[in-house]
């Protein structure tokens, strides 16, 4: 007669419920101290036109405005943005050139960019009701045709 | 005469606090650790024009932030300041500074350009040569 054994080794089929939710949570503060809650923001960086002083008084005084004398040198190309009094396109200006929304601007500016080995540095002059929106998506444009710093225009044009 | 023991365990109905008491510190520091972060990342929302050449942000780089929101307040590091002040602030942090930091322009997309002119002419007139427009990613 065989004799039954005296240690079976009994298995563990339940699983500690406690345990798994700590290092569940461990974790999640792990992951949540890792990560970032918001979209980051993106940069668009570019010169300011550089102003050159020839009073030492405040440049906030309006009067001052008129000592002030704009360094553009002269192969860069003052873009002025304004809008049109009939249209929310913008209108653009370059030299004696005015032409009427964004495509206009682009075929006008594109042969430049084949003519000279490097392009011209462009300072973009918008008028004062020219919204952020509109700026930006301007010196979006021009970057993305191959103008790779546009210049803001710190005086008024 | 006694009733014998029919042989069946009474269940304990106590709740066994140490697990609890594990799991509700845990929550605790959940909670304490977020909302330490969200207070952290805190940024004035200001509703940023888009932009598709835009270049991703170091955040090492300790680019200083001045804010423009839609009722075109100005807000240097947070703080609502006028022009005048921003121009001594943003003077004290570059002499602060080792290396010229980046100037971070924040801008509302609805701000017109006459809101943000005396503002670039401020900063020119301290000094700063080159700024960064703070755009949102398409």
């Amino acid at each position: 007669m065989r004799a039954p054994s005296r240690h079976v080794p009994r298995k563990i089929t339940d699983l500690s419920m406690t345990t798994m939710v700590d290092v569940v949570f461990l974790l999640l503060v792990f992951f949540v101290w890792t990560s970032s809650f918001d979209i980051p923001d993106e940069d668009l960086p570019g010169p300011l036109a550089r102003v050159e002083r020839d009073s030492p008084n405040d440049l906030t005084n309006g009067q001052e405005r008129q000592d002030l004398s704009e360094s553009i040198r002269p192969d860069e190309l003052v873009v002025t943005i304004m809008m049109a009094e009939s249209s929310r396109v913008p209108a653009f200006g370059f030299g004696t050139r005015q032409v009427s929304g964004w495509p206009q601007l682009q075929s006008e500016l594109k042969p430049l960019l084949e003519l000279a080995s490097s392009p011209p540095p462009i300072v973009l002059s918008p008028a004062s009701d020219i919204t952020m929106d509109q700026i930006t998506t301007t010196i979006d444009s021009l970057r993305r045709i191959g103008w790779p710093t546009v210049s803001l225009l710190a005086t008024e044009p | 005469m006694r009733v014998p023991d029919s042989g069946r365990r009474i269940r304990s109905h106590r709740i066994n606090m140490t697990p609890m008491i594990d799991v509700v510190m845990l929550l605790i520091i959940f909670f304490l650790v977020s909302s330490h972060l969200a207070r952290r990342e805190v940024r004035y929302p200001v509703d940023l024009a888009a932009a598709d050449t835009a270049a991703m942000i170091d955040p090492m780089d300790g680019s200083i932030p001045i804010t423009i929101d839609a009722e075109r307040r100005i807000r240097f590091v947070g703080e609502i300041v006028t022009l005048e002040q921003l121009a001594t602030r943003v003077t004290m942090k570059q002499q602060r500074s080792s290396t010229a930091d980046p100037i971070r322009l924040r801008i509302d997309r609805s701000v017109p350009f006459e809101t943000v002119q005396p503002l670039l002419r401020q900063l020119s007139a301290v000094g700063v040569d080159s700024i960064s427009i703070a755009t949102q990613g398409k």
